[in-house]
């Protein structure tokens, strides 16, 4: 946790919740841990009612966590924040971005629901959605409630979807329950009443909001203390499984791609986060054939040879059963994909010299500043300018070896060393910064330009208007001169500006995503930095000719 | 000791008349028969006749001719030995040129340079081992330097180190660094042109057997393969070398393209044998997992002033000229 991941934490979440009350609230929590909602009252000055509604709707977001006190077995309830569900809000636009690519716009707007609303009931989402598709212009014959159910259906058994029940034994709180396998594909049954019900509302058509009428007549539909909330971990893994696919494209070709992509549909279903479960050949060969590929058992087994040697080895044999069992290690993807990201990101920092270098430390473990200038055929000046910057960034370790205790200059060696998990975190770093970075920039250009940005909005409402009215084509030739050539030139300037920034996000949040998931699932930590004595010496000498 | 005492009682008699060139052409002799030297103690014995006066003639005589050398002992400190010049090195060039040198302090030096061979010998060593001042030293060095005789090498390890070898010796690669130095200096743009063209042809390699074999990966894979010795005979065919290239030396520069990420390695068990026995590397060009990572497609990844930028004050996101470019205002 630093200063820049604190940072972006926030402004993502000014950005969701745009009342300054939340990230007051959340930003105290953040400083003072865990605390009741007495104490937050009594320390902010903000009215109480203000400061609850605020933590009930970041309770909803599980943004911040309510949870009895542990210690004192009293029956206080302390509300504590959660950072790490925080930074999900940067990967909401890849989660719908996929939902719509796999499930339509069905998929999309059910998702974006629950990412807006944070937990909901099914019956309200199916209605939401509904009326946001017709809103949108869409056929009301192709979307209806049931075919959004349908998609919910399918959205549920691949576990992008999450059921829980609230659970309200406890007399002050009620607990949120995270269901068991067995229970978490399983749909609710709306009652036929309310269905009838949302069946008419439907056949209306009519355009006011139907949720005010909901709240009037108070309906049954069954599924009342069942809630849905987006699973984000599968969707971690689905955009870390694109990843991969992606990467054995690069590295060998399409074909590889698709069987790579067969293998890991194969075996989503049940997703362990460090490996898939194995999946034979045959299996392999069987859906290659349904979804049409062109691929004889043959060449099959030649490509499924090559993919095994290749991204960090993480596709493994496992056993001979089914003509050869196969199996995903997800850890060696990771920290295949985490080194291909840093080592691009060194080549163009720093120059591909530099890149030498580290992939050199990495492969010969620890190097001395001279055997560095030696091995790296590079001028010595350069090679020391390389590692003394790589060093500043935190992508090498230093160790200091020295004879005495003292760690006198003169009697110390000096080591360079690669360490993943430092450059990951390093790099993070780097990343979240940036991602602050481009977020203020698109801010400030936003109230620079806030006029002119208002203008455009107001002129475009108009032309709206006018176009729904079947307005002369004169009128709104007229409305459109409002703006000025000068000024028109300028809004497509900063709306290139603004889809250049928004893209760069959109594709930062990958990399913030493997990282993070690469540093969720290694085991490392940070080396211990200074050895000292003779036996430390003895070591790192035996260490180093073993290496050779 | 104790063996030569037959021996001189065999040329007792024949120097029992005294000739100063008698008396030289039988040390010699003694000498000759003594290859490890012959000390005072055996030359008294041998001539009992002679007085230490005449002795000493005839030895310095010799010693102006340079037929023996004058050394210490180093079995018995603080006395002195002669030996015969060196029969094999009389034949060689080096020695006929040194014998011109007729300034002992000179001789000696020249000879501890010579000692060193093509290693050389660092001017502090050289004042170690005969014991002159620095700057007696320094004239006599320069003397032989002016004569041709020496020559005062750099070496590619600590800049300000001199060594010093005989004229016509070819310096170890240890001290010029080998085939990537030239005069003591590091020939960046020579080894970058060898990398980026062993680059270009394992690309090329690859380019091809992907054409040639369209529809089996695995052959693709096998026959974009190059040896190291293939790659050498190429480059050494293509002349961007003034110097022949050995294998060594390209993989060397090949174990910085696989440091690069451009290419992987592959050792295999050699049908044919070559020089490396029965092992021969393999060197393949290979494709980067990802085109870029994302951070490096914006500004804020490659800045080079990203640690000083922060909210406020004079390098912030909101003025930046960076993003500014970026993003065309």
């Amino acid at each position: 946790m630093t200063t820049h991941h604190i940072r972006l934490a926030f402004d993502l979440m000014g950005d969701l919740f745009p009342d300054e009350t939340s990230k007051e609230v959340a930003s105290y929590l953040n400083r003072k841990g865990p605390l009741p909602f007495a104490l937050l009252v009594r320390d902010l000055n903000i009215p109480a009612v203000n400061i609850a509604r605020s933590l009930a709707t970041l309770a909803i977001h599980d943004i911040i966590e309510c949870h009895e006190d542990a210690r004192t077995n009293s029956k206080r309830i302390l509300y504590a924040f959660n950072l790490k569900r925080t930074l999900y809000i940067l990967h909401y636009s890849k989660c719908i971005h996929c939902a719509r690519q796999l499930y339509g716009f069905d998929g999309e707007l059910i998702i974006e629901e629950l990412l807006l609303n944070g937990k909901q009931r099914m019956s309200t989402l199916l209605v939401t959605v509904y009326e946001r598709l017709i809103k949108a212009g869409k056929d009301p014959q192709i979307h209806s409630l049931q075919s959004i159910k349908e998609s919910f259906k399918l959205l549920v058994s691949a576990q992008f979807l999450q059921r829980i029940t609230i659970n309200e034994t406890k007399s002050n709180i009620s607990t949120v329950v995270e269901e068991s396998l067995t229970n978490l594909v399983q749909i609710p049954e709306i009652t036929q009443e309310g269905w009838k019900y949302l069946l008419s509302s439907q056949q209306d058509e009519s355009n006011e909001p139907s949720t005010k009428k909901f709240k009037s007549t108070k309906l049954i539909f069954g599924d009342e203390k069942i809630f849905w909330k987006v699973n984000f971990q599968r969707f971690f893994a689905y955009l870390r499984d694109q990843e991969l696919i992606q990467a054995f494209t690069n590295r060998i070709d399409q074909n590889a791609g698709e069987i790579v992509r067969t293998i890991l549909r194969l075996t989503e279903v049940k997703p362990s986060p460090e490996r898939t479960i194995p999946i034979s050949f045959i299996e392999i060969a069987k859906t290659m054939a349904t979804a049409g590929l062109q691929m004889n058992e043959d060449l099959l087994q030649k490509y499924i040879n090559l993919i095994m040697d290749d991204v960090n080895n993480c596709v493994v044999k496992v056993g001979d059963q089914g003509r050869g069992t196969y199996i995903v290690d997800f850890q060696k993807a990771l920290s295949g994909l985490t080194k291909a990201h840093i080592q691009s990101f060194l080549r163009e920092r720093f120059g591909s010299n530099a890149l030498r270098i580290y992939n050199m430390l990495e492969e010969r473990g620890c190097l001395s500043q001279k055997q560095i200038e030696d091995m790296a055929m590079i001028n010595a000046k350069e090679a020391q300018q390389y590692v003394y910057s790589m060093f500043i960034d935190g992508m090498l370790t230093l160790e200091e070896l020295s004879k005495a205790n003292d760690f006198n200059p003169t009697r110390t060696f000096y080591f360079f060393r690669v360490n993943l998990y430092n450059g990951v975190l390093s790099l993070l770093d780097h990343s979240y910064k940036t991602m602050s970075n481009l977020m203020q920039r698109h801010q400030f250009e936003r109230e620079r330009h806030r006029k002119l940005i208002d203008k455009r909005d107001k002129v475009d409402a108009i032309i709206h208007s006018l176009r729904e009215q079947n307005g002369e084509e004169e009128q709104i030739k007229e409305v459109e001169d409002i703006l000025s050539p000068m000024e028109k030139e300028q809004i497509q300037k900063l709306d290139a500006a603004f889809r250049k920034i928004d893209l760069a996000q959109l594709q930062l949040t990958e990399t913030i995503l493997l990282l993070e998931m690469y540093l969720s699932i290694s085991n490392s930590t940070a080396p211990v930095q200074k050895k000292t004595g003779s036996k430390a010496v003895a070591e790192k000498l035996l260490e180093t000719t073993v290496q050779r | 000791m104790s063996n030569t005492h037959p021996k001189s009682e065999l040329i007792v008699p024949s120097a029992s008349t005294f000739d100063p060139i008698n008396l030289e052409s039988e040390i010699l002799q003694l000498c000759l028969q003594f290859p490890n030297g012959v000390s005072n103690k055996i030359l008294e014995n041998s001539f009992p006749n002679i007085t230490l006066e005449q002795r000493v003639n005839a030895i310095n005589r010799l010693l102006a001719l340079h037929k023996i050398d004058l050394l210490t002992s180093s079995t018995e400190p603080g006395t002195y030995i002669y030996r015969i010049r060196d029969q094999i090195n009389k034949s060689n060039s080096s020695i006929s040129i040194g014998n011109e040198i007729t300034d002992p302090m000179e001789r000696t030096v020249y000879q501890i340079v010579e000692e060193s061979g093509n290693l050389g010998i660092w001017m502090r060593d050289i004042r170690f081992k005969v014991k002159l001042s620095p700057t007696i030293l320094n004239k006599i060095l320069k003397s032989l330097e002016s004569k041709k005789l020496i020559k005062a090498v750099k070496s590619v390890h600590a800049n300000k180190k001199k060594v010093y070898m005989l004229y016509e010796l070819t310096p170890d690669p240890s001290i010029t660094g080998g085939t990537w130095y030239s005069d003591q200096e590091f020939e960046a743009e020579f080894v970058r042109i060898l990398n980026e063209q062993c680059a270009r042809l394992l690309d090329e390699r690859r380019e091809e057997s992907i054409e040639k074999f369209p529809n089996d990966p695995f052959l693709q894979r096998t026959s974009s393969f190059m040896s190291s010795s293939e790659l050498v005979s190429v480059i050494n065919q293509m002349g961007i070398s003034t110097v022949t290239l050995t294998v060594q030396d390209i993989e060397s520069i090949l174990y910085t393209l696989i440091c690069d990420g451009k290419i992987e390695k592959m050792i295999v068990a050699s049908t044919t044998m070559n020089a490396n026995g029965t092992k021969q590397n393999l060197y393949k060009s290979i494709k980067s997992m990802i085109d870029s990572a994302p951070i490096v497609r914006n500004p804020c990844g490659i800045c080079p002033i990203f640690n000083d930028c922060h909210d406020e004050g004079l390098i912030t996101p909101k003025t930046c000229i960076y993003l500014n470019k970026w993003l065309n205002f």
